[in-house]
């Protein structure tokens, strides 16, 4: 394992904790489900690039905002939400608005997996789609594969 | 012609002379503006500086809604992290009570909050009660001093529904009460009232975008009594509708609700199903701060201020919450929820509520006995004298 793995895995640790509080028992299901996924996938390499993005949604409801991609590197977005959820959708906009790439019909967990050419702006979208109880908290966590 | 003939046509036109100058303008103006006299009418400055007045109440009461929703922000966070149920409360008491007024006011809301079977809910509710205060500058329009009003969940807090409640009358009955006070069931009720629409948010979270705009654009006048723990025999509130249908008053209430409202309430079909779903293609923004000064003017249907409570309770939670947060269009949506038409479950629910009354043009069955007694008295005459008639 290297250094970098086990100084991401210190972090999720100590952040659960302290990201608990203050927290509704929703917005502790989005930081376990984040937790979870956080350490499976710094568990095959990947490491967080930025902070957990989290809101709310009422079903229908989309959310955007932009973030820098490298080009060349190996990309996961992964949103999740909590236990009312059923389902969510993530797309990830050019700046000229195409759409590279996106996770629909993928339930309460989608994940769009890139590897951009170029390094630019793009933009990040999640919709809430599967909400039984107004509104869902969701969470989106990007990770990055560091380039050998 | 005939002297009596003559005096009988003069005293007809002399009858219809009177008339004439009793009821027909400009002398029917003197005689009955004196009788029942008309306030002038507002002249533009008037009405100017009412709409002024107006703009100025809704923008200080929404004003003070954000506030007080940030003064309960840290109380809420605490209440959700710790998973506590209840609403937060702040009390604002002038006399030195506070402390003791909200004791007991938080005791009775716990008792509500249990009655209508919430937890810690997704959207807390803060609480802010008040016994209301005189206006600090006399130069500022009036606010009412009894009032409730909503502040609902919006874009920058989607958690958060605040009911402000404030009324003289419940001010002065708490400080009526000794201490420590027993349980006032009518304070509780009128508590459980107040909670309102807040109450729905909290049971069933946000509704879905085309039930949102559907009841914001009627100023949730179905969602307004959350009392869908009541008994069949707790009684309906409208008791009042049930005694003698012959009094004058009687109709004067009915007649004061729009026409599918009342139309419903003879049991048509078609306008209960009106009368549910107008508003239902509301389109535009509408605004998070809901007020229910004079509510009653504009309710769409005779007690629909709990008929959402009703469809609860007819239908159970589970159903309910599918159809509040349904991506459906209104009408299907409840259709769905009911699993018939909503103006048949309508016209049921607004029968329970009130016994069907009957419209259009009828003759009361006293006034039919009356005439044919007459019509049979006369015919006894007519025949009486023909019978006993002489021909010389």
């Amino acid at each position: 394992m290297t250094l970098g793995r086990l100084a991401a895995g210190a972090l999720v640790l100590a952040l659960g904790p302290a990201a608990a509080a203050g927290q509704s028992r929703w917005q502790r299901q989005v930081s376990a489900h984040l937790a979870g996924a956080t350490a499976t996938l710094t568990a095959t390499g990947y490491e967080p690039v930025l902070w957990p993005w989290t809101g709310a949604l009422d079903n229908g409801e989309t959310a955007s905002d932009t973030v820098t991609l490298t080009g060349g590197a190996a990309y996961v977005l992964l949103g999740v939400c909590d236990d009312d959820c059923a389902a969510l959708e993530l797309g990830l906009l050019a700046a000229n608005g195409y759409e590279v790439d996106a996770a629909r019909r993928s339930g309460n967990a989608p994940i769009v997996r890139v590897t951009p050419r170029e390094t630019m702006r793009y933009r990040v979208t999640i919709r809430m789609t599967g909400c039984g109880m107004n509104p869902c908290w969701y969470g989106l966590r990007i990770f990055r594969r560091p380039t050998p | 012609m005939a002297r009596e003939l003559r005096a009988w046509i003069a005293a007809a036109l002399l009858g219809c002379l009177v008339l004439g100058f009793v009821y027909l303008p400009p002398k029917a103006d003197l005689l009955f503006g004196r009788r029942f006299r008309e306030p002038p009418p507002p002249t533009p400055y008037h009405l100017r500086v009412q709409q002024l007045a107006d703009e100025w109440r809704r923008a200080e009461l929404g004003r003070r809604l954000l506030d007080y929703r940030k003064r309960l922000r840290p109380a809420l966070e605490r209440r959700r992290t710790l998973d506590q149920p209840s609403p937060a409360l702040i009390v604002e008491w002038p006399d030195g009570e506070s402390e003791a007024i909200r004791h007991y006011i938080a005791a009775a809301l716990d008792s509500v909050w249990t009655r209508l079977g919430l937890g810690a809910t997704k959207i807390s509710v803060g609480i802010v009660a008040t016994a209301g205060a005189p206006n600090p500058n006399g130069q500022q329009p009036s606010l009412p001093s009894n009032m409730t009003e909503y502040l609902l969940p919006d874009s920058s807090d989607r958690s958060t529904c605040l009911v402000f409640f404030q009324s003289t009358y419940w001010a002065s009955r708490l400080r009526a009460l000794p201490r420590p006070a027993n349980r006032d069931l009518g304070f509780e009720a009128a508590l459980q009232n107040a909670l309102g629409p807040c109450a729905f948010y909290a049971a069933f979270g946000a509704p879905g975008q085309d039930i949102a705009r559907w009841l914001r654009s009627r100023r949730f006048d179905l969602a307004l009594y959350p009392r869908w723990e009541r008994t069949p025999t707790t009684g309906t509130g409208f008791e009042w509708l049930l005694p003698d249908r012959t009094q004058p008053w009687f109709w004067g209430q009915v007649y004061r609700y729009p026409p599918n409202a009342i139309a419903c309430l003879a049991g048509r079909l078609e306008n209960c199903r009106a009368a549910v779903l107008s508003g239902d293609r509301a389109t535009g923004p509408s605004p998070s701060v809901l007020t229910t000064e004079r509510w009653w003017w504009h309710q769409g249907l005779v007690g629909g201020d709990h008929y959402l409570a009703d469809v609860v309770r007819s239908i159970g939670p589970e159903r309910f919450r599918r159809f509040w947060s349904s991506d459906l269009p209104v009408d299907t949506a409840l259709a769905t929820a009911l699993r018939m038409p909503v103006g048949e479950w309508t016209r049921g629910w607004q029968a329970g509520l009130v016994p069907p009354i009957r419209l259009g043009p009828s003759v009361s069955p006293g006034s039919v006995t009356l005439s044919l007694l007459l019509a049979a008295m006369a015919l006894a005459f007519v025949l009486r004298t023909v019978a006993r008639r002489e021909v010389r």
